[in-house]
């Protein structure tokens, strides 16, 4: 997401983030393979946390190597999409009920808004 | 679940010919993950997107070509759900367009806000070489979510 014009500003991104409740979570396997999971999200007081089923890869990557992203996006239609992806590193925080809670530390976002400029395709 | 080897289950199959929101799993340069959200048609056992030949995805899977994509439905649909793909992307030769432009039966899955005209516009862009098509070949397959 490389394009700075069509960025969202810090205070739409917060409201974007904090409007969503699912997230693509995208990690490494032990053979720095990617990987993704959608996973729960809450933003709250400028912190990100997510929560997934504590059976899956993305947990079992994250206890080995904690580099995260985090993406939500919204495609009503093309001229319309909206993303943020939160880089950053999970902290776990929960082990419950079979899901896992990690926050992301040391986060940092990157995000477009197409509806800012009209995209050639 | 998860099924390895070539055989992709029949409701994964089912789940890809009706939904085409893609995330794109590829990894930076410094080596952590990046995700991109992306279209992605089903067809023919393979997953295809097109993107622009100069974007860091496309630099990205031409370094490490292992990608992971995590196609899903709305965040909002009844039951959320997905199918998670994993294998290597290849990137087709310059000018090369969808394999079903040429031949076969195009996906069925819909795509938000597309129409005639956009479709007429990827096509040229294609052709030019400015974007290109990327086919994603699963070596690894799992449902996620909620599925019928």
């Amino acid at each position: 997401m490389p394009r700075p014009r069509i960025a969202m500003t810090p205070a739409e991104t917060a409201e974007f983030l904090a409007s969503k409740r699912i997230a693509i979570v995208a990690t490494l396997d032990a053979d720095g393979a990617p990987d993704g999971e959608p996973a729960e999200l809450s933003c709250a007081g400028g912190v990100l946390t997510f929560r997934l089923p504590a059976s899956g890869p993305t947990h079992r990557n994250l206890l080995r190597d904690p580099r995260v992203v985090c993406t939500v996006e919204e495609f009503p239609s093309y001229t319309e999409i909206r993303g943020v992806s939160v880089h950053g590193r999970a902290a776990p925080v929960e082990l419950r009920s079979g899901h896992a809670t990690f926050r992301v530390d040391e986060p940092r976002t990157e995000s477009f808004d197409f509806r800012k400029v009209r995209p050639e395709p | 679940m998860t099924y390895v080897a070539g055989v992709i289950p029949p409701a994964a199959e089912e789940f890809l010919h009706g939904h085409t929101r893609t995330f794109l799993v590829t990894v930076r340069p410094d080596g952590a993950p990046t995700c991109h959200p992306m279209v992605g048609m089903y067809h023919g056992g393979a997953l295809y997107m097109t993107t622009y030949r100069k974007s860091a995805k496309v630099r990205n899977l031409a370094r490490e070509p292992r990608v992971a994509c995590v196609v899903v439905t709305a965040d909002d649909a009844p039951r959320f759900g997905g199918v998670v793909l994993r294998g290597r992307a290849e990137l087709l030769p310059p000018g090369a367009t969808m394999p079903w432009s040429t031949r076969g039966a195009a996906p069925t899955a819909r795509v938000p806000g597309a129409d005639a005209d956009l479709g007429r516009a990827v096509a040229a862009k294609l052709a030019e070489g400015k974007r290109v098509v990327v086919r994603v070949v699963p070596e690894e397959v799992r449902l996620v979510g909620e599925h019928a």
